[in-house]
């Protein structure tokens, strides 16, 4: 039976997805579908205001905004997508092994576990540009670094919980191999908690892509990226202040879509919460 | 004849305090808590035991030593003569489908994402070599054998009832056809009419494949009704037995306990003994 | 002074299903009425899913979320009260699962100055009445007991505890919700004997739900039957073992009685 009294928010579910889709479909055919070519400077139309030539205005070198936007969605988004697919496959990998094994493995991961938490990811980026350089693959590579450990954690704690249900020792009674049990019964109960809490890091991760960039650690102008745009728009703030509502606000909606998104999957994608258990 | 399952010796201990560890400072502190010490015990093909004890007796830790589920500290259990540490792939197959085992809470022993027949047909797929269509097939053989509607292969266990669950459970345990099911203290904690409804449907099972069955119980009425004999388990040794017939004769004061604390079957017979 | 009495009258007690465009309501108890007097036992029996533990919930105003008490109303002594306010003062209560009864974090100590707040006893005298009432359930010989941790209790010492903890507050009447179905036969003939002197030496009155007829046999005066939320038959325990008169009763006991055939 369902407990009634869920407090009616498929609403902003809705918008709240579609908004994510727009962003990954930007993301997806954007260089495409941009207005003007994002890189092309034109020194005559600086600053312009918003206006049917250029929607949202052009910047400090005439560049149009919304092309800039549209084409930075690619790097940003993009970028955060390689960081959660390298961060799930780390954490899933590390984490079950550790979870599923036990013992001198389990012990011997969650050290190295431990030594990548203790490092802020700022720290490990500033280090790892100041080694190798600087560049988006350095900052998705130092975002991964210093989040990894915190998935397997948590995976390996799923799966400490779910070893312990009466169901995986019944599906070692019928036969089941330990890589089916994974799969089979603890894997499926891993993925909903992790999917939500992978989604709502989207936006924190965006905002950690768009930070270093910001920094100028990151991309490196003239690539069109939310936090180097920014960046660019800093100096005329007190003029000009739509150059940075602009990609902060783009910013800011990415992470607020993603964000209830996360929030409504993790409501919803568990089954066992639906089914109910009766009274 | 050699036994179907058979355990001698079995001993087993679990690290940490025995309780009540207040009562011995230091003594259970860093040292082994023993929960089962010089277990016999051997089952015979289609013979029906039941294993008596309290809670905390270590009835449940035997079942999945005989299940080969936990490894034993001392003593060996063996599979029609062959000792189960020594057994092969093969073998070890052979010996999973030949004993099953039904768990005490029936919603949490099955899987809340799985459907009733992928729950049935997992040992199938692991310990038989049934195709699939032939899997479904013998799923829905297995419901009608426990009284459930074939149709409800399709549903979730959240969609059904706690004791159509508990049907559930004992179908996947007599999915592989084994010779052997272990009742964990499976029918304990259902009601009256319930337990008389599975107990029959065991024994019917019983007459028509020949299957043994060991049940795990606190309750001397469960025992009396359904096994052939029983055997009594108190603080990890073995205490007691006696054949269910003509009548229990057991005389070691824990198994006198469990038997002296039945109920009264009316009210009248509670006034009698009061008095 | 006239024995205090406890009556529940009308329970009503419904959930929800969500159809497409409304809220349809489902009941799981329908008008139920009990009564309980002090000195008494009265057992609600059912079959598992016939609503009484739901009928026992709404007594206490203890509802499940996603339940609600749609009409009835609680008599104390004839007068109709707040069920809430009852609760720890008039009305203690015992539980099914004693292990998830309790904070795993905090002692027996513990829980027993948290039931005492409530009666406003502290200090030494708290002291001596937690003593007192963890004598009364049996755990009185063993010094340690109040700093326990529930982890390091069985079963039937931690519904021993829960009992002396519903003592605590002086209530003249006692819930007990399936108090012995978790322990081992030998813990529940313990906790049922320890209950049945509780009403002969104190005068408590007790409400037992259980499902199982040995239960009312050994401790019930009155018996309520209860079928798919409805009260179906009331009547004294020797007079419902004898002359059963509904279905559901008769069901109930045919089945008790095959349980104590040896065949």
């Amino acid at each position: 039976m369902i407990p009634a009294g869920f407090p009616a928010r498929s609403g902003s579910v809705a918008v709240a997805g579609a908004l994510a889709a727009g962003l990954v479909l930007l993301a997806l055919v954007g260089p495409l579908a941009t207005p003007h070519d994002p890189l092309a400077v034109d020194l005559t139309r600086r600053f312009e205001a918003p206006g049917f030539a250029h929607l949202l205005g052009t910047d400090h070198l005439g560049r149009d905004i919304l092309s800039r936007l549209i084409a930075g969605a690619r790097t940003t988004l993009g970028s955060v997508l390689a960081v959660l697919a390298l961060v799930l496959g780390l954490g899933l990998a590390v984490g079950g092994l550790s979870g599923m094994l036990g013992g001198r493995i389990d012990a011997v991961l969650m050290r190295l576990c431990d030594v990548f938490l203790t490092v802020p990811t700022f720290v490990l980026a500033l280090f790892m540009i100041g080694a190798l350089g600087t560049g988006l693959v350095n900052v998705v590579a130092a975002i991964v670094l210093s989040h990894w450990a915190w998935y397997a954690r948590i995976v390996r704690g799923l799966v400490l919980e779910l070893k312990t249900r009466d169901y995986v020792l019944a599906a070692r009674i019928a036969g089941a191999p330990p890589l089916a049990i994974f799969a089979e019964h603890v894997l499926p109960g891993v993925v909903p908690p992790l999917a939500a809490l992978a989604t709502l890091d989207i936006g924190h991760m965006a905002l950690h892509v768009a930070g270093l960039s910001f920094l100028g650690l990151g991309v490196q102008p003239p690539t069109p990226e939310w936090g180097v745009m920014i960046n660019d728009a800093r100096a005329f703030f007190w003029t000009r202040p739509l150059l940075v509502v602009w990609p902060g606000l783009a910013i800011a909606l990415a992470v607020l879509a993603f964000n209830r998104l996360g929030d409504a999957l993790r409501d919803r994608l568990d089954p066992t919460l639906v089914a109910g258990r009766g009274l | 004849m050699t036994a179907l399952l058979a355990a001698s010796g079995l001993g087993k201990s679990y690290p940490g305090k025995t309780y009540p560890d207040t009562s011995h400072p230091g003594a259970g502190r860093r040292g082994e808590r023993p929960v089962l010490s010089g277990i016999n015990l051997s089952l015979g093909e289609g013979e029906c035991v039941a294993l008596l004890g309290r809670s905390g007796s270590g009835k449940s830790t035997l079942a999945r030593l005989l299940l080969g589920l936990e490894e034993a500290d001392a003593g060996t259990v063996r599979f029609r003569g062959a000792a189960l540490p020594g057994l092969d792939r093969a073998g070890r197959r052979a010996f999973h489908a030949a004993v099953q085992m039904v768990l005490q809470d029936p919603l949490s022993a099955v899987n809340p994402r799985h459907s009733v027949g992928r729950i049935l047909a997992e040992p199938l797929r692991h310990l038989t070599d049934l195709p699939s269509p032939a899997r479904d097939a013998r799923a829905g053989e297995l419901l009608a054998m426990v009284g459930l509607d074939p149709a409800s292969a399709g549903r979730l266990p959240g969609q059904l009832s706690g004791g159509q669950v508990q049907r559930v459970g004992l179908a996947r345990a007599l999915a592989t056809r084994p010779a052997l099911v272990v009742l964990d203290e499976a029918v304990s904690n259902l009601d009256a009419p319930r337990q008389v409804e599975i107990l029959d449907r065991l024994a019917h099972l019983r007459r028509a494949h020949g299957t043994a069955f060991l049940l795990i119980t606190h309750d001397v009425r469960l025992a009396r009704r359904f096994a052939d004999r029983v055997v009594v388990l108190s603080e990890g040794r073995i205490v007691d037995a006696s054949p269910c017939r003509p009548g229990l004769a057991l005389s070691h004061p824990a198994a006198r306990e469990l038997v002296d604390a039945v109920l009264p079957a009316s009210p009248r017979m509670a006034r009698e003994e009061a008095r | 002074m006239s024995a205090r009495t406890l009556r529940a009258e009308g329970l009503t007690v419904e959930t929800w299903r969500e159809t497409r465009r409304a809220r349809e309501p489902v009941p799981l108890v329908r008008d139920a009425t009990l009564e309980l007097r002090e000195g008494e036992v009265l057992a609600l029996v059912g079959a598992s899913g016939s609503g009484k533990s739901l009928a026992c919930a709404a007594l206490l105003d203890v509802l499940p979320p996603g339940t609600r008490r749609r009409a009835g109303c609680i008599l104390l002594d004839g007068a109709e009260t707040e069920p809430a306010s009852l609760r720890g003062r008039a009305v203690a209560c015992v539980l099914q699962a004693p292990r998830t009864a309790f904070n795993p974090l905090r002692t027996i100590g513990d829980h027993a100055g948290e039931t005492l707040s409530v009666t406003g006893l502290r200090g030494a005298a708290g002291r001596a009445a937690m003593e007192q009432a963890l004598a009364e359930v049996g755990l009185g010989d063993d010094p340690r007991v109040p700093d326990l941790y529930p982890f390091q209790m069985s079963g039937g010492m931690l519904q021993r505890a829960m009992i002396a903890l519903a003592l605590l507050s002086r209530a003249p009447f006692l819930v007990a919700d399936e108090p012995t179905t978790d322990l081992d036969l030998v813990a529940q003939a313990r906790v049922l004997d320890l209950l049945a002197g509780l009403v002969r030496e104190r005068g408590l009155g007790l409400l037992i739900v259980t499902h199982d007829l040995g239960v009312v046999a050994r401790l019930a005066d009155q018996v309520a039957v209860m079928e798919e939320g409805r009260i179906v038959e009331t009547n004294t325990a020797a007079a419902l073992f004898a002359h059963p008169s509904h279905l559901a009763t008769r069901a109930l006991l045919a089945a008790h009685r095959a349980l104590h055939e040896v065949p």
